[in-house]
């Protein structure tokens, strides 16, 4: 079993193949070595979402390790195909989305950190500029000038 | 005529650009100066004399130093000089004063009045400086093939084109400050790299991608930067204006080094870099043009490859606008308008139309299309193009749902058609070794189209065609130059013709993609006209049941008759509706429109009994009837077994009563007589004649049937697969009945019917024009009722209305893709023609 310590100092027991899911988790133990009792430090995720974050590693811990990218490849990433229980999961409220997606990038769990990005594209498929700002609360700050710039050369984007 | 001494040297100084280094370049080629003779040079224009110094110095270095290779800089200057007495020679003996200035720009203007329509005119837009000099501005004009893609960006714009350019790349794709980053939204505290993993998921989106750029700074910094690195092009409009935006980024970027790029004087005449190069010079949001790597065309959403089409979408032939995508559309589109001359040239098929001649060839350069050499020279990272879209494309899943919703045996490998991609991609390789392939090689810098140009007179000066140029060089100088020429000019021509064979080759499977969808909807369409059957439209319009058309044609009695033919043989109305129940309900009947395409009509599946839709009823294979009235085998076979499978749902002793009740509705009987009209009026038959009636034709088969035995009773003489037979019973009909007037017009009505049947067999039918199409168009739409008798018949009537429309449209947009496949080839013979009048093989 592993200890996991979050920013707010609450302490989570989990299995040690839950927590490997996590590369830097993974590291830091091959690091301190297996008999090493200390709690493992995760400054930068608070206790409820690290609770979510084992939540998803419990559910996936007997999933195959996710092939490494290969970018020469170019392999087009898709956004569609998240799986019910995921996206029951990652359904909650956009700061914890966020922050879920921060934990993954920071726990280097690419299985989250895909799912969390999946489902903030999805959130933007489909909408207008407008739609976006609104649901993001993106503050504009084109200039009109700037903004109609951009607009002007990049039409062949939208023309069908 | 005075000659004046001139020293090599000093007259390649003097004529070459600023950007062309000197005659004395100090590469591996080092001319000993010693053995130089004296050269004199005629008192002509200053751009004879560079031309002849340039081929006396390129002759002299040769002669001087056999082993040497002379610098690629001295030979695209001499090509350059050739490209403009090219110019000269080709141009119309009208032009004179300044219209004659030969100008790099003026040399596309032949091309522009050719190029798509949104191409302006070069007189019009070239700035003042591209059209000030004269013909003896030597040294001018060779420098403005360089200068001449920037030349509208004034030397005071620069510093503010830089300074604005820089002021945007340290505002665009930078996190904002803290003081202006909201730590409240979510999204903004996502360092950059995470904005581009979720972005990169939406650039199979681009419409949804380029929405979140514009959204805010930040935003626009990445989603700009993946939307161009992954350039998906949906429409040959949104082509041309990505182009415009690259031109223009890379005239940025070119004043932003203060120098500029050799590369752009590629685009010198280039429709698309011209109307770039008529826009004020303002330098884009980001330097578009090295973020490109890949280019997807997708299929397009909207519009056809009718040039003159104005419908936006069609509807029906959603396989064909599938098959194409932006590229072969903007291929098709700017393809040679018919009429021109040397389109009539090419519609001539005459056998010597390779020795064609020379100036006829050089007015049309058998070349690739510009857009691919603009496109490399634009986006010097570019790597491959992809055609048909890229995986997973929102486009692309739109049309693959599509085919895949027609359920047929084609739609399931049409993702294993082997996409063109390869060729485009070779295509871009083969342009990125023009521009910039090997050192010692760049197109003597000049596009595939000018190139080809100056190739062709100088090969034909060098055959003495052409002798003026050579004036004052000397015969034992050309003769000297003449093998390093002709090495030249073949790589050039070698060049040219690969590009050109590979843009053939993705034209062709292009077509040929487009051909399997065509021969998808004309064999649907063929096996629906051979499951028509004219006497049961006849009868429903008439209101008669099919009981009473089984009486007719199979002597079945009204009620407990026990004629032999009721049981023996079922009758074709009760194949039809079992048809209709099983093998159409399944492809036809209950598919809508989608159905057709799964008609399997050519290889209807045997084995187990069950006809496709062209062994229905009326199909050829039932059809084989013995003329004394008994059923052949094969179809006897075929009626014991529909008999024995509906032995299950209805008793044999009941078939009368029931088939007596299957009087068709009101509407079917109205619907059934729409079609009758759209039919006369396909076949151009007078509507005002009497159409045939039920109770003709069957008055006419009647007799014919007791008085020869032949098989006009026979369900298989209603089949259009039987056509031969139905006429001569006709015949026979007609003459058994001449005593009497209604037995004359019954035999007239029989003929008309026998000739639907005849003219059904193919497809399409007749020819028609739009105006027919509209018109039955209008009549397909015509309400019926499926369930009620008659409404499977009436159905299929009514597709086949409907496929004649979609054929027409279908017909007409392939004629711009043979016109287009015809230049293809015109171009090829044209290149095979140069092999053959120069002696030089450059094609594989």
């Amino acid at each position: 079993m592993v200890k996991l310590s979050s920013s707010d100092g609450r302490e989570f027991v989990v299995a040690k193949e839950v927590a490997c899911q996590s590369v830097l988790i993974k590291n830091m133990l091959e690091d301190l070595g297996e008999d090493s009792d200390a709690p493992i430090p995760l400054p930068n995720v608070s206790g409820p979402v690290l609770e979510k974050v084992i939540e998803y590693a419990t559910h996936h811990k007997d999933d195959a390790p996710p092939p490494p990218e290969d970018d020469s490849k170019n392999i087009t990433k898709s956004s569609e195909d998240i799986e019910e229980w995921d996206k029951e999961f990652i359904n909650v409220d956009q700061g914890t989305l966020f922050e879920i997606i921060l934990a993954a990038n920071y726990l280097d769990m690419k299985g989250l950190l895909d799912l969390g990005c999946k489902t903030v594209a999805n959130m933007i498929k489909g909408k207008t500029v407008e739609e976006i700002r609104k649901t993001f609360n993106i503050v504009n700050d084109f200039t009109p000038e700037e903004e109609e710039q951009i607009r002007k050369e990049n039409e062949w984007c939208e023309d069908r | 005529m005075s000659l004046s001494p001139v020293a090599i040297g000093s007259a390649a100084d003097a004529s070459l650009s600023p950007q062309s280094p000197p005659v004395t370049h100090p590469g591996p080629v080092e001319p000993s100066p010693a053995p130089a003779p004296p050269v004199r040079l005629p008192a002509k224009s200053r751009l004879t004399k560079l031309f002849c110094g340039l081929s006396v110095c390129i002759a002299h270095l040769t002669t001087a130093n056999p082993d040497a290779l002379v610098p690629h800089e001295l030979w695209n200057a001499l090509f350059h000089a050739a490209a403009l007495l090219a110019e000269i020679k080709n141009r119309p003996a009208a032009a004179t004063g300044s219209q004659a200035a030969a100008s790099p720009a003026h040399a596309g203007a032949s091309t522009l009045d050719d190029a798509p329509p949104l191409a302006p005119s070069t007189r019009t837009n070239a700035p003042p400086t591209t059209t000030s000099f004269g013909i003896e501005d030597t040294g001018d004009l060779l420098g403005h093939a360089a200068a001449s893609a920037i030349a509208d960006l004034r030397a005071d714009e620069l510093p503010t084109a830089a300074s604005s350019a820089a002021s945007s790349a340290t505002s665009v794709g930078e996190p904002p400050s803290p003081s202006t980053m909201s730590r409240a939204c979510g999204i903004q505290r996502l360092p950059n790299e995470l904005l581009h993993n979720i972005f990169s998921r939406l650039k199979i989106c681009q419409v949804s991608l380029y929405a979140a750029t514009l959204a805010c700074k930040r935003f626009s910094g990445i989603g700009l930067r993946i939307i161009y690195r992954h350039a998906h092009i949906a429409s040959p409009k949104a082509l041309v204006m990505f182009t415009e935006v690259l031109a223009q980024s890379a005239r940025t970027e070119a004043a932003q080094r203060g120098s500029s790029d050799p590369r752009l004087s590629l685009l010198s005449s280039s429709a698309v870099a011209i109307r770039a190069a008529s826009r004020p010079a303002s330098p884009t949001w980001l330097p578009y043009a090295n973020l490109v790597r890949t280019i997807a065309f997708e299929p397009c959403v909207y519009g056809s490859l009718d040039t003159a089409a104005v419908e936006p979408h069609i509807h029906g032939i959603d396989n064909v606008r599938a098959a194409h995508s932006s590229i072969f559309r903007y291929l098709v589109h700017s393809r040679e308008p018919a009429g021109s001359p040397s389109d009539a040239l090419r519609q001539n098929n005459q056998p010597n139309i390779r020795l064609e001649p020379l100036s006829s060839i050089v007015a049309r350069p058998p070349v690739p299309d510009a857009i691919f050499l603009l496109l490399v020279v634009l986006c010097p990272k570019l790597e491959e193009m992809e055609d048909r879209g890229a995986a997973l494309s929102a486009e692309r899943a739109k049309y693959e749902l599509a085919m895949q919703q027609q359920r047929t045996r084609v739609s399931g490998t049409w993702q294993r058609i082997t996409p063109s991609s390869m060729a485009l991609t070779m295509l871009v390789r083969a342009c990125r070794r023009w521009v910039s392939g090997v050192p010692e090689w760049r197109g003597f810098e000049l596009d595939q189209s000018r190139a080809f140009v100056t190739t062709a007179l100088m090969l034909e000066s060098l055959e003495g065609e052409f002798p003026a140029v050579w004036d004052g060089v000397g015969a034992r100088t050309v003769r000297c130059l003449r093998p390093l020429l002709h090495a030249r000019c073949r790589a050039a021509l070698s060049a040219i013709s690969t590009a050109l064979l590979l843009q053939v080759q993705f034209l062709t499977s292009c077509s040929q993609r487009l051909l399997d969808c065509y021969c998808l909807i004309y064999y649907s369409a063929l096996a629906l006209a051979r499951s028509l059957n004219v006497s049961r439209l006849i009868a429903t319009k008439e209101g008669k049941g099919l009981g009473a058309y089984e009486r007719v044609h199979l002597g079945v009695p009204l009620a407990g008759g026990a004629g032999p033919s009721s049981v023996v043989v079922a009758s074709p109305a009760q194949i039809d509706d079992e048809d209709d129940s099983d093998a159409h309900g399944g492809e036809y009947a209950s598919d809508g429109e989608d159905g057709l395409a799964q008609a399997e009509p050519l290889l209807p599946d045997s084995s187990d009994g069950e006809a496709g839709p062209a062994a229905s009823a009326d199909s050829p294979s039932e059809a084989e009837s013995s003329s004394d009235g008994s059923v052949p085998s094969d179809a006897s076979d075929l009626s014991t077994r529909h008999i024995r499978r509906r032995a299950g749902k209805r008793p044999a002793a009941s078939v009368d009563e029931a088939a007596e009740q299957q009087q068709p509705s009101q509407l079917n009987m109205q619907a059934a007589a729409q079609i009758f009209d759209a039919i006369l009026i396909l076949f151009r038959r007078r509507l005002s004649s009497p159409p045939p009636t039920f109770a003709g034709t069957a008055d006419q088969n009647e007799p014919a049937a007791s008085a020869t035995g032949s098989a006009a009773s026979d369900p298989a003489a209603d089949s259009p697969g039987s056509a031969s037979t139905g006429s001569a019973s006709t015949g026979s009909a007609s003459t058994g009945s001449a005593s009497t007037g209604s037995a004359a017009s019954s035999a007239a009505q029989a003929v008309t019917a026998a000739t639907l049947r005849d003219s059904i067999l193919s497809f399409p039918p007749t020819a028609v024009n739009t105006e027919t199409v509209e018109l039955i168009q209008h009549i397909a739409d015509t309400p019926f009722n499926e369930s009620e008798p008659s409404g499977a018949e009436i159905k299929r009537w009514l597709r086949w209305l409907r496929e004649i429309g979609r054929w027409h449209v279908a017909s007409r947009q392939m004629e711009p893709v043979k016109d287009l496949l015809r230049q293809s080839m015109h171009k090829i013979d044209q290149l095979r023609g140069m092999q053959r009048r120069f002696g030089l093989s450059f094609m594989d």
